[in-house]
């Protein structure tokens, strides 16, 4: 998993040097989202993910590494840099007991996953089904369970990058294991904390950063699920992933970022059906701010990217398009005269969203957090990228509601059961939005790597000198 | 911009401990007498909790099914008020005998719900077991008492 991504972000970054926790959490992020859609790729040419199928991938890979490394195109950490505020005794203190926690929760995380089975519902009955028969057939042999509607319970349209993941778990050990089965689960959690980590660098100093990673990963309800054997993390986890890399590309440009968005993106609508909503939101919010802001000549990187998914989502879209629409169907659902008819909904929907994220039991204060830090960093609304992400976070919320008001189910039974872990995705989002408004106004290449902090300054040059 | 930076030290020192606050919180949240990582340890520990789950009593019982052949759920004095159970025991089965198929409605029934399976129970004959490679039946009664006890035939 792990060298897959390392070989993705080398391609991507053709061989510069990054934060080793930037390389890291990305390479664990790309790792995963590229294995569970190259064994997806595979299982419809009739390859299980069995020991001997993932270990031949792994010897490509590690051909392909050893190929970028005498190349020279293979990412390295970059040396460490004492950063900013946190170079006082006082800062770096914190700072490590920040990281402490974090390391703490990725062990709860561990111990959870690893140390009991699937006993969360959707955990066995849609997420571990689906490994089994994974594991067990072919999707081109045609398993019956894709058409078996007196499974429509488990979700047969959901889709496979988790099932994916833990199937080519139960291949390496040549069992089902449930607990083992799980191992992925701590790796993609801190995964998560180091791409937010990464996006919040840009704009913070290590202190607040870290603080901030802490407070993100720490959330009840996060560490609930961590190990839970569900999707939810790691939905949140490819979103984060899409989140930063769009406003760094944004700021910078660079075609580079959009690559990452692009994968990630992908994998976003691999892991979960709401990743599909959330990538045609991405599209519209980067679509908006490309063409009524600076830097217009964008738009093209935006063709990049949907050409890109599309490319690379469209096996799976063709496939999962022909699978029995028997559980909720949102597509279908979601049309004026339902929405119309069931307006009345959000007279239990809004106060039960208002209920949950002022449960302190299972968001402690981060809402609250949000909100104080909007209101004392309110100057930075002008600024694009906390434009960009309210844009986000807002649209996520408001679909997670149209989806409250359409569904064919007890809109009460479905907010006590799922609305925590919707609410779940959109922690990225608030996370980065309380950094941004906690930034201190920066130096305009503040952040951006070297090379591409040259180059906006070269820009720059060129564009006074031609106003001159 | 000098102004800005007052407006942003002042509030700076609030919001740090905010975020401090967040953190000691969740901390608390986690590890207190009810916390989840607290009862994590726990479970994982004294390997109690798992064992007396209502999904670990459903794998006991699956446990002393035959290797061989599909399975047959029936239940019976069962309302819409033990949905929830219904609906446990048989997605826990189906997902405990996969790759073996287990049954508890008529063959084609769309089932999302418990009600689904109670509202088209199978009535089999032998010719139906057979039809369907079923190769044992697990019957499930409410009593009045509002207790469950199952009882296992294995199909000839």
């Amino acid at each position: 998993m792990l060298l897959l991504g390392h070989v993705l972000v080398s391609a991507v970054w053709r061989g510069e040097r990054r934060p080793l926790g930037e390389l890291a959490g990305l390479s664990a992020t790309l790792g995963a989202g590229g294995l569970g859609v190259l064994f997806f790729w595979l299982s419809l040419a009739g390859l299980i993910p069995t020991r001997a199928v993932t270990l031949s991938i792994g010897l490509v890979l590690l051909v392909a590494h050893a190929v970028l490394w005498r190349m020279g195109r293979l990412s390295l950490p970059m040396p460490m840099s004492p950063a900013g505020a946190s170079t006082t005794t006082g800062n770096r203190i914190m700072t490590l007991a920040a990281w402490t926690v974090v390391a703490l929760l990725v062990v709860v995380a561990s111990v959870h996953a690893l140390g009991l089975p699937l006993y969360e519902w959707d955990g066995f009955a849609i997420w571990g089904m689906k490994a089994k028969v994974l594991s067990t057939e072919s999707l081109r042999a045609g398993p019956t369970y894709f058409h078996d509607v007196s499974l429509s319970y488990s979700h047969l349209d959901y889709p496979l990058l988790v099932p994916f993941l833990t199937a080519g778990a139960y291949g390496m050990m040549g069992q089902f294991h449930e607990q083992l089965g799980k191992v992925y689960f701590p790796l993609l959690f801190l995964a998560f904390g180091l791409v937010l980590n990464t996006g919040l660098r840009w704009k913070l100093d290590s202190l607040r950063a870290g603080m901030l990673t802490a407070v993100a990963m720490s959330v009840p309800v996060l560490v609930r699920w961590a190990g839970a054997g569900t999707a939810d993390v790691a939905l949140a986890l490819y979103y984060t992933g899409m989140l930063c890399y769009s406003i760094r590309w944004l700021d910078e440009g660079n075609l580079r970022d959009l690559l990452i968005v692009m994968l990630c993106t992908v994998s976003c609508i691999f892991t979960k059906s709401e990743g599909l909503a959330l990538s045609l939101i991405q599209v519209l919010g980067l679509f908006l701010f490309s063409a009524f802001g600076p830097g217009k000549q964008r738009l093209a990187g935006m063709a990049v990217l949907v050409a890109g998914v599309l490319a690379l989502s469209l096996p799976w879209l063709v496939w999962s398009g022909g699978l029995p629409r028997t559980h909720e169907n949102y597509a279908a659902n979601l049309n004026l005269a339902n929405v119309f008819a069931n307006w009345d909904r959000l007279r239990v929907i809004l106060p039960e969203f208002a209920r949950q994220v002022t449960a302190w039991e299972r968001w402690g204060i981060l809402w609250v957090l949000l909100a104080f830090s909007t209101i004392c960093g309110w100057r930075r609304f002008r600024e694009r990228h906390v434009a960009v992400l309210w844009f986000f976070l807002i649209a996520h919320l408001g679909l997670y509601v149209l989806i409250f008001i359409v569904t064919p189910w007890d809109v009460r039974e479905l907010l006590a059961s799922a609305l925590d872990r919707l609410i779940l995705h959109t922690v990225p989002a608030a996370v980065l939005l309380i950094g941004f408004h906690w930034a201190l106004p920066q130096h305009p290449t503040a952040g951006m790597t070297p090379a591409t902090a040259q180059a906006a300054s070269r820009a720059r040059r060129r564009t006074s000198a031609h106003r001159r | 911009m000098h102004e800005m930076r007052r407006d942003w030290q002042a509030s700076i020192v609030l919001v740090n401990a905010l975020a401090a606050l967040s953190i000691a919180v969740n901390v608390f949240v986690g590890v207190g007498t009810k916390g989840f990582a607290r009862s994590t340890f726990r479970r994982v520990a004294e390997g109690k909790d798992y064992a007396v789950s209502p999904a670990s009593q459903v794998d006991t019982l699956l446990a002393d099914t035959p290797a061989r052949g599909n399975v047959l759920l029936q239940f019976a004095g069962f309302g819409r008020a033990d949905e929830a159970a219904v609906e446990l025991f048989y997605y826990r089965s189906a997902y405990r005998l996969y790759p073996r198929r287990v049954l508890a409605a008529r063959p084609g029934t769309v089932i999302n719900r418990g009600r689904d399976i109670l509202g088209a129970p199978v009535e089999p004959d032998d010719a139906w077991l057979g039809q369907q490679d079923i190769s044992c039946v697990i019957a499930c009664e409410r009593d009045a008492a509002g207790g469950i006890s199952c009882d296992m035939r294995r199909s000839p």
